[in-house]
């Protein structure tokens, strides 16, 4: 017959331990002398209660604080390393964004040095011209004296000079050819006789005005 | 039973460790891992086992210190962790796992045909017991085996008392039909 008296059964586990005070104590043996259900279960729990556990051994007991500690340090470590790497996988690109970003740099700094230094072409128009005459330096001295030179200075003094006048004269009939290009010669080839005197007749009247 | 002392003293204990104080660590450690074993053991039925997952359960503890709120006390915390990891070990062997008693009973008296007997009775209170369902198992497990109160195993449990006295009641009702079975003539050997 099954027993209900859920108070007793409920102290049986503290009376196997021997942790009721004497009133229960003794409250309980007087049921269980009365009640075999309550007496089988008492055994059973005995039964549970003694159920061995093997023993890992001293060493296993007196390792285990350091094992616990190395690992709650590992991982702590683990935790922060992985919270800063974390941190830096969103700051760092990938290799392929750095060689990008490398190549971008190199092309900018390339045509930044293009733009500030000048180029070689640049550099020979501006650079005084390789064979320099003595005499130009004798030009831009106070005085010469003429007197002074021997013959085969006077040669190259001459030789310089003739080099100069011709580009100057050059230069005017570079000038006055710069104002009338092809299609001006064209239409000029085009006026018939009337025109082009009309044409003369136009430009005498504005040379007389001034 | 009180837990005044106790607490306080694992209170203290973690507060020395957080200001630095290793010794205080392997203090808590050696003073819970015995009782905790015990818990676990009875929970897989594996040695190997049980000390893996105890250890698992003290780094999980101290990994997590911040997260413990000092609401229950610290042995109720690193059971329930310790119950947590043990419940998910078990889910996943389910039943298969049998205790062997083996060599701790026939050891003391292997030519007895009462140790023999007291070997099978026991084996097959263990396997009534591995039959229960969880919460119940869980109950007895830790009133009997492990001597808490209603009140710890409530904590531990996250239920209230008198859901862990009706988990108890179901629990020992079952495991005394399971145990007694058809082989009703067992009785005196439990009664021994």
């Amino acid at each position: 017959m099954q027993c209900t008296n859920n108070d007793i059964q409920e102290l049986l586990p503290a009376y196997e331990q021997q942790l009721l005070d004497r009133n229960d104590r003794s409250r309980v043996e007087k049921h269980l002398a009365a009640c075999e259900d309550c007496a089988r279960e008492l055994a059973m729990i005995r039964m549970l209660a003694d159920e061995p556990v093997p023993d890992p051994g001293e060493a296993f007991w007196t390792a285990l604080p350091g094992k616990v500690y190395r690992e709650v340090r590992e991982q702590d470590r683990q935790k922060r390393s992985g919270g800063l790497m974390g941190l830096l996988d969103r700051v760092l690109l990938p290799r392929w964004a750095w060689a990008g970003a490398a190549a971008a740099v190199l092309l900018v700094a390339a045509v930044s040095w293009f733009l500030v230094h000048p180029r070689p072409e640049e550099i020979a128009s501006t650079a005084p011209p390789d064979t320099v005459s003595p005499y130009e330096d004798m030009l831009d001295a106070e005085s010469v004296d003429m007197a002074e030179l021997d013959d085969t200075q006077l040669d190259s003094l001459d030789s310089w000079a003739a080099r100069e006048l011709a580009s100057l004269q050059e230069t005017p009939g570079d000038l006055f050819t710069s104002g009338f290009d092809a299609s001006t010669d064209d239409k000029l080839a085009e006026l018939n006789e009337q025109e082009l005197e009309d044409l003369s007749n136009h430009l005498d009247e504005y040379e007389e005005e001034g | 039973m009180t837990n005044g002392g106790p607490m306080d003293d694992d209170l203290a204990l973690l507060d020395r460790y957080a200001a630095g104080d290793r010794e205080a660590f392997d203090e808590l450690v050696r003073k819970h891992q015995k009782p905790l074993y015990s818990l676990l053991y009875r929970m897989v039925s594996n040695a190997d086992d049980a000390a893996d997952i105890l250890q698992k359960t003290f780094v999980k503890a101290f990994t997590g210190i911040s997260g413990f709120e000092r609401r229950s006390s610290f042995r109720t915390w690193l059971y329930q962790i310790a119950i947590n990891l043990a419940k998910n070990l078990y889910r996943d062997r389910s039943r298969a796992a049998q205790v062997s008693l083996d060599d701790v009973v026939i050891r003391k008296d292997p030519k007895t045909l009462e140790n023999i007997i007291r070997k099978e009775t026991r084996e097959r209170l263990y396997r009534a017991l591995a039959e229960l369902p969880e919460k119940q198992r869980l109950t007895v497990i830790l009133r009997i085996q492990t001597q808490k109160t209603f009140e710890e195993i409530a904590g531990i449990m996250k239920c209230s008392v008198g859901t862990s006295k009706a988990n108890y009641h179901h629990g020992v009702k079952k495991l005394k039909a399971l145990f007694e079975g058809p082989e009703q003539g067992n009785d005196h050997a439990v009664h021994e």
